[in-house]
């Protein structure tokens, strides 16, 4: 009973953290926004997209949302295995993105794009640094509840840590719609 | 099968979101790429089917709405939302009224006159 | 090599000016004494039961002993703007150079919202708040001592630059860009001003979610949100707006600082970038916050004005809902900070109109407080004096708001010391007589003894007075055209006599403030005729009264069941009886992970502040290994039994 209270007001409160940090994103996506057109006589958003690209690392990340999913259904029902098996397959997933996205980053200044190039380029990267950075600290997060898992199974705790995580994932997949949406999508148009 | 105490976990939620999320993403990338619309209405189409997704995504997944009153959750959810629209909007509103009246060189003049300031 | 280790701090930075070296060597006598105090008299392991203490009671306490501090650190930058604005006329140009004054100005804005007026509140709300909902502790214990240390380290950080020299911002206390931009600030000061308001900020975020969480899922069976003591209410509110204004001002300062530290380009003059952009976020946080301010103070006003005319407060519910839209409304008119500065009509006129209806919720309210007065036989103790104190200066203050959200008469006194006039007026009046109101009111369920009455009202009265002739000076100044933050004006303008009398004024105040000083120590020394025996010392209405004072650990040794409003008072009308069989409780314990987390995160901040990137790097690290090595501790809770808590319970029965 107070284990059951306890995950709840844990789990209600990592909402409203999270709610924060979606304040945090409105913030960065209204200054993307205001800035968009800001390029300085740079190249502007349709020129240094690569909608394909972006296309597959959308795919990516919305996969990894749903393997998140499963890992916590498989928790739920108790079996171990495929809990680790599904995060094993998120990390992966998250690895994945977070390399795609890293190196759409290093083309971009390799090619003199850099972020001190123009206030859009400021505000673009940003805006998906921030991202980024998130599910950076997403897959340190899923690194140490794995080895949690492993050394000491699927206790009330870990069970509890993995649904928090699988929330902050999903919430991140979120943010990127919107990030797909209006940076990528519109910046094309 | 539903797992005790979490509603909405489970395997069908999860298979519709994914799908559902999947569908929609693909569409709004065909509508760009192929540029089957024409521009208010390929941004306006673009934007639908975000905040369907945003929706899917939030029902099947964040499994928003599922939990026991009083629905604390969906209640700072919606808070949220408005203050996140208020952000977006007001500033793109102001921002886009500030620049029509000053251009960039003026209005740092401006506020370096009217804060009081000596370089 | 240097540069790798030391970053910017060089030994041309460290103190060469009188008052930084004053500073340095008066804090360094200051920590000397201490440790030597702290040794003699072997106290070191009660000092670390304090700085680990998870007891939102002792982190209230400790809240409010920092906040007096820094109170006192910046009423100095208030002696010396009025000094030099008094002097500063004609030929003379006063004690200090513009530029130091203009740090000094940052320094008292930033001091007195961050540190001051926030940390007296949070002090209020961690003791008060717990009490009134009958609740043991808070939602997350941790995250409370996380939040206080991450506010002692900004504390620090804002006042370093005595100990370590550099300068402080001189760009005013929002430091509005391009000007805290690093063209046209390179120094140091606006990298102390962002770390500091970056860490404490955090620390706030911290302490709103906190709270939330804790008053919406953790009050005593019975207690529904329209049964909550109003206190509680208004601090809701305010940590709605907290949560919600928070995460922009931290976005809005990392962005000022990927300008500063990465080249980037948000709000310089070059490069696309857009300074107003910075104006209009810095305000969207830079309003509401007011009303984070102002919001817990009503509260404090409505219990005490309930519990000193023993009448149930007049209209509990629409009190409530003017509570509510005063914190919805207070998210929607950031813009009258800056009507002047090119938007057009209709922008204005929205905004314009927004910040007027805030008056309607507001003077609701003003009137419930009177309503529940008329008829009533009120005693006059001084909780009561602050708060009719408060309700001449606010509704002042409130007027002169008004007039400024009109955009054509904003035009005429925007940044003039018509406004300086305007906003003191609001937070002296609002929020502070509230904070000493409810210090006042509060101060025997912490301590077990009451506030001596005779220097509380002396304190008032020099406090109010004081104020008056502080500021209406202020506000003819303003309409004859004094601008804010001047550091010179020339003899004919006629403006010196105003500022004298403003400068008499705040001799009053700071005797008032000496006054108050007084009142704790001459109370302290005869608490014996003082003592609070039945924990309920003003005939209160509501839960925190129900329990000892000072409440044990655990606040309750039966968690309350409510049924009515002013549920202590019903208990009261129904007779108490006494527990007879109490329960084990689940109490969580003390952990040093919070200040060690807050240590770290000072490391970021300081070595931000001088390019020192490595440390920046241990800094950033060690936070999150603290962090993550208390996610994997599970026992952080203990058992006080049930026969233990029947022993405390009988010891205090028979001292009381």
């Amino acid at each position: 009973m107070a284990e059951h209270h306890n995950s709840e007001k844990n789990i209600f409160g990592f909402w409203v953290y999270l709610m924060t940090d979606l304040i945090m994103f409105a913030v960065l996506f209204a200054t993307y926004a205001v800035l968009r057109n800001q390029t300085f006589g740079g190249p502007g958003p349709k020129e240094i997209f690569n909608l394909p690209y972006v296309l597959v690392e959308t795919l990516i990340l919305l996969t990894s949302s749903f393997t998140v999913g499963l890992s916590l259904l498989a928790a739920h029902k108790n079996s171990k295995t495929q809990a680790l098996v599904w995060l094993g397959v998120t990390f992966l997933l998250g690895v994945a993105f977070l390399t795609l996205e890293i190196s759409e980053f290093r083309q971009l200044i390799l090619e003199g794009h850099s972020f001190q190039s123009s206030a859009f380029l400021s505000s673009y990267f940003a805006l998906v640094g921030t991202h980024g950075l998130h599910i950076f600290a997403g897959l340190v997060w899923m690194g140490i509840l794995v080895y949690k898992i492993l050394v000491s199974g699927l206790s009330q705790g870990s069970v509890r840590k993995l649904t928090l995580l699988s929330l902050f994932w999903h919430f991140l997949d979120l943010v990127w719609i919107f990030i797909f949406t209006i940076v990528y999508l519109m910046g094309v148009i | 099968m539903e797992v005790a105490n979490h509603p909405g976990v489970n395997l069908k939620n999860y298979l519709i979101g994914f799908t559902g999320s999947l569908a929609l993403t693909l569409a709004s990338y065909f509508v760009v790429a192929n540029h089957l619309l024409s521009n208010p209405l390929a941004i306006l189409t673009i934007f639908s089917f975000a905040f369907l997704q945003f929706s899917v995504q939030l029902i099947f997944f964040l499994h928003l709405g599922k939990e026991t009153n009083p629905r604390w959750k969906l209640a700072i959810f919606l808070y949220t939302a408005s203050i996140v629209l208020l952000v977006m909007l007001g500033s793109l509103w102001i921002m886009s009224h500030l620049s029509y009246h000053l251009n960039s060189h003026q209005i740092n003049n401006y506020i370096m006159r009217d804060e009081q300031f000596k370089k | 090599m240097k540069e790798f280790l030391f970053g910017n701090l060089t030994l041309a930075a460290l103190p060469h000016q009188w008052f930084t070296i004053g500073g340095t060597i008066s804090m360094m006598l200051g920590g000397l004494l201490t440790i030597v105090l702290l040794t003699y008299f072997k106290k070191w392991r009660w000092l670390w039961g304090w700085v680990t203490s998870t007891d939102p009671k002792k982190i209230g306490i400790m809240y409010i002993v920092v906040a007096s501090l820094m109170f006192f650190r910046g009423g100095l930058d208030v002696g010396l703007i009025w000094l030099q604005q008094a002097t500063s006329v004609g030929a003379s140009h006063g004690i200090l150079s513009a530029d130091h004054l203009q740090q000094v100005f940052t320094a008292h804005g930033d001091i007195m919202v961050f540190f001051v007026t926030m940390g007296f509140l949070f002090g209020l709300i961690n003791i008060i708040v717990p009490l009134q909902i009958g609740a043991r502790d808070l939602a997350f214990p941790f995250l409370n001592t996380l939040g206080f240390w991450l506010y002692v380290a900004g504390a620090i950080l804002i006042n370093l630059f005595f100990v370590l020299g550099g300068d402080f911002a001189a760009t005013g206390w929002l430091a509005i860009a391009p000007l805290s931009e690093l063209q046209y600030s390179p120094g140091v000061g606006v990298d102390y001003w962002m770390w500091s308001l970056q860490i404490s900020g955090l620390g706030t975020l911290l302490g709103g979610i906190n709270f939330i969480v804790t008053i919406l899922k953790m009050r005593a069976p019975g207690m529904t949100l329209m049964k909550m003591p109003l206190f509680t209410w208004t601090s809701l509110c305010s940590m709605f707006l907290v949560v919600s204004i928070f995460p922009i001002l931290t976005v809005t300062m990392g962005l000022l600082f990927l300008d500063r530290y990465f080249g980037m380009h948000f709000f310089t003059t070059s490069f696309g970038g857009n300074a107003m952009m910075y104006t209009n976020l810095i305000w969207m946080w830079g309003h509401p916050e007011v009303y984070v301010l102002i919001l817990p103070a009503f509260g404090v006003y409505s219990e005490i004005v309930s519990t000193f005319t023993r009448k149930k407060l007049f209209s509990y519910t629409s009190v409530v809902i003017s509570a509510i839209a005063v914190t919805v409304l207070a998210l929607s008119v950031w813009l009258h900070h800056f009507f002047t500065m090119g938007a057009g009509a209709d922008v204005n006129a929205f905004f314009g109109i927004m910040t007027m209806l805030i008056a309607i919720p507001t003077g609701a309210q003003v009137l419930n407080w009177l309503s529940t007065m008329y008829k009533a036989k009120i005693r006059f103790s001084t909780p009561m004096l602050w708060f009719l104190g408060f309700i001449v200066t606010f509704t002042l203050g409130g007027v002169a708001g008004v007039m400024m959200a009109v955009p054509p008469i904003d035009f005429q006194v925007h940044n003039s010391l018509f406004l300086v006039a305007h906003f003191h007026t609001m937070i002296i009046g609002g929020a502070l007589f509230g904070i000493f109101a409810g210090f006042t009111y509060w101060f025997p369920k912490v301590t077990g003894f009451k506030l001596n009455e005779r220097l509380g009202r002396y304190a008032f009265w020099l406090w109010l007075i004081g104020f008056f002739v502080s500021f209406i000076p202020l506000y003819i100044l303003g309409f004859l055209g004094a601008t804010r933050r001047l550091d010179h004006y020339a003899a004919s303008t006629g403006w010196q006599p105003f500022f004298i009398i403003a400068a008499v004024g705040l001799g009053i105040i700071i005797l008032g403030a000496l006054m108050q000083l007084t009142q704790i120590a001459v109370s302290f020394f005869q608490r014996k005729q003082n003592l609070d025996t039945t924990g309920d010392p003003w005939d209160g209405r509501t839960l925190e009264w129900a329990t000892s004072s000072p409440p044990q650990h655990y606040n309750f040794a039966i968690i309350p069941k409510v049924s009515e409003r002013d549920a202590f008072w019903e208990m009261k009308q129904k007779g108490l009886s006494k527990p007879t069989n109490y329960e084990d409780i689940v109490m969580p314990k003390n952990t040093p992970l919070g200040i060690y987390v807050a240590v770290f995160c000072f490391l970021i901040g300081f070595a931000l502040v001088w390019h020192i990137n490595w440390l920046a790097v241990v800094g950033i690290v060690g936070a999150l290994f603290c962090v993550i090595w208390r996610t994997f501790d599970e026992n952080t809770e203990e058992i006080i039994p049930a026969s233990e808590v029947a022993r405390l319970e009988a010891e205090r029965e028979q001292n009381g």
